[in-house]
């Protein structure tokens, strides 16, 4: 018994020692480059990464066409994310138009090289600026991540990150790590109960969670450089990965309830430290304003699609933010007639002060720029009618009713137009 | 975090307790030349529990499971039901069908969650209430041309060593922790309605199906009150 009683306090402190020093990263800057040097070795044995945390589980990129052995633990998380594809596969949110995924699977493989065949995209319609790649290759893009990336050296740079996540085996090293952590914390905390502190314990917990944080952290700047470095094996412009996160930036800043994320919780480094390491290392790369954006490419291909990705987004009824990604939008200048339709849209359903005026102007900017949709006249009138212009909110009424011949709301117009409305 | 640790240790102990409940959600009895079955893909994952409490899949024992639970399966299956006819499986696999084995885990798991005569079971739901999967079904039936489907759905996970051990210590100073535990739900699915006729759970902290032996035991329970 006198032995159990000495062991407790002895097995805490080994425990606390375990769970805590994983928190001692080095310099992200230093992340950052090291991935990105890595990177351009794609398939390379494991070296020394700058990150003590994620050497604690070095190991070598999967080859092009490698399965894990299936008695390893990797080998269940593929069997798991297998099963999730299936389920992926059939989901009613999947985006199957032809064009669109072949030209993302061609983008793909352009930067996935001979790992092309690794990897299964699946584009989701969810409004939110999101990818994420599964142990087996399962890509998930995110129809709001199509809509706010400008061309296809920004579509490149998160595809990249994505890749980079499957090479270096994140998933298999995160889970590792969260199994040597929790093993660990439960000893730690037995042992505390035992020697009558039990809120070591508790300390003992936070201090897993924040390791097992900063362990994803660390994974997220490794695959931010060593995707950069993919980007520009094949030929675009890398400043163009920072310029996601300018962007990211910009809409979060528009954001009335945003909450400075946790420092200790977040799963991602902060988009300000990405948006500065990846700008800095782009910088380093010689003749990098010679590789291409592919702009033109990337916005022919989402065309067809925009306009359902931009209605999603109002759906959000997130005002600010949307007002800001769509100010974005027009700047890139295409399609500038859907652009202003839209922003009109947000100022007519927000409806402050001063909303009916700038809905209005919105609307004629995108009828000064031809080519828009019928809708946008039934809502224009909708507008001037609201603000007391009966006149011109019946042109616009007969305008969309001229338009749109079959709409089903042809009778209500009908009446908006003589009044009864 | 101790005190749901302890919490949820009451809970699992307390559904363990109650151990594999038969579910007969309607007195089902086979009409006598109806006896047309198919038997979907079963959905089995093993895992492998750490100290910590984490279960990590097991590619290597689930590959092997499968296929002895699948023999067990069939062969219990053919005692009481002799018209069994095997579904398309892997990337065969039509997309109705994957849809329907994907309702299947929500809709059974639901079952499971609100079983009639336990602690959550819905108090505004009449007993004569029937589970259903939906019309969805009437593919399946052309597919096979099969009245009935049986659908199946197990995650069993294994205490591992170092689990062990810090069950033995944690008894030690009087903390209960969970160890290993099988799930699963079994559903006969009448595929003129949709209608769940059958349905049985197994909640448990025993039953190993990496070897045969111990498979067949679980396809037994599972199966424990199938309509013969």
């Amino acid at each position: 018994m006198s032995l159990i009683k000495s062991l407790p306090p002895m097995l805490t402190a080994i425990g606390l020692g375990i769970a805590l020093s994983a928190c001692q990263t080095v310099g992200s800057k230093e992340a950052y480059r090291s991935a990105f040097e890595r990177g351009a070795t794609p398939g390379s044995q494991p070296q020394e990464s700058a990150t003590q945390s994620i050497n604690a589980y070095t190991v070598a990129d999967l080859k092009p066409g490698e399965r894990p052995d299936q008695a390893s633990t990797e080998a269940g998380l593929w069997m798991m994310m297998d099963r999730v594809e299936a389920d992926l596969s059939t989901s009613g949110n999947r985006i199957t138009d032809a064009k669109l995924n072949t030209y993302v699977n061609g983008v793909l493989c352009k930067i996935a090289g001979e790992y092309c065949k690794d990897f299964r995209v699946y584009i989701m319609r969810v409004p939110t600026f999101n990818a994420s790649m599964a142990p087996n290759g399962t890509m998930l893009i995110h129809s709001g991540f199509l809509l706010r990336t400008k061309n296809e050296a920004q579509l490149t740079a998160v595809v990249g990150h994505e890749i980079a996540h499957y090479l270096r085996r994140h998933s298999d090293q995160r889970l590792k790590d969260t199994v040597d952590k929790t093993n660990a914390m439960i000893f730690v905390q037995l042992a505390s109960i035992a020697a009558g502190v039990s809120s070591l314990g508790n300390i003992a917990t936070l201090a897993t969670i924040g390791s097992l944080q900063s362990f994803s952290r660390d994974n997220e700047r490794e695959a931010d450089g060593y995707g950069l470095a993919l980007m520009v094996r094949a030929g675009y412009d890398p400043i163009e990965a920072s310029k996601i996160w300018k962007r990211v930036i910009r809409e979060r800043d528009a954001d009335p309830d945003k909450k400075q994320p946790d420092a200790f919780l977040a799963t991602h480094p902060p988009s300000d430290e990405r948006n500065q390491a990846l700008g800095e290392l782009a910088n380093s790369v010689e003749n990098a304003n010679e590789l291409r954006t592919g702009e033109a490419a990337y916005q022919n291909a989402i065309a067809p699609l925009r306009a359902s990705f931009m209605r999603d987004e109002l759906a959000k009824r997130k005002y600010s933010t949307t007002l800001a990604l769509f100010d974005m939008l027009a700047e890139d200048g295409h399609n500038l007639a859907q652009v202003h339709y839209f922003r009109g849209e947000i100022y007519r359903l927000r409806g402050d002060e001063g909303d009916l005026q700038h809905a209005i102007s919105a609307y004629r900017k995108a009828i000064a720029e031809g080519d828009v949709p019928p809708e946008l006249y039934r809502s224009y009138g909708l507008t001037l009618k609201r603000s007391g212009s009966m006149e011109e909110a019946r042109q616009a009424f007969s305008m969309y009713l001229e338009l749109a011949k079959d709409a089903p709301d042809h009778q209500m117009i009908q009446s908006m137009i003589s009044g009864n409305i | 975090m101790l005190r749901t640790i302890q919490l949820a240790a009451l809970a699992a102990a307390a559904f363990l307790v109650s151990g594999c409940v038969t579910a007969k959600t309607v007195e089902f009895k086979w009409q006598n030349d109806d006896r047309r079955m198919v038997l979907m893909p079963t959905d089995i994952q093993l895992m492998n529990m750490t100290g910590g409490g984490v279960e990590v899949p097991n590619a290597e024992w689930t590959a092997k499971a499968e296929g002895l639970f699948l023999t067990s399966l069939r062969d219990k299956l053919s005692e009481i039901n002799s018209q069994v006819i095997e579904s398309d499986t892997g990337l065969d696999q039509p997309q109705e069908q994957v849809k329907l084995i994907k309702l299947h885990e929500t809709v059974g798991a639901t079952i499971q969650n609100h079983l009639p005569g336990t602690a959550f079971a819905l108090p505004t739901m009449p007993e004569s209430a029937v589970w259903t999967l939906g019309s969805s079904t009437h593919a399946l039936k052309a597919r096979y041309g099969a009245d009935y489907a049986l659908f199946v759905h197990v995650r069993d996970s294994y205490t591992s060593g170092d689990r062990a051990a810090a069950i033995f210590v944690g008894a030690l100073f009087g903390v209960h922790m969970q160890g290993g535990t099988q799930r699963g739900f079994a559903s006969l699915v009448d595929l003129r309605t949709g209608d769940v006729v059958w349905y049985n759970r197994l909640l448990r902290a025993k039953g190993d199906m990496r070897n045969a032996k111990g498979a067949r035991e679980t396809a037994d329970a599972l199966l424990r009150g199938f309509p013969g």
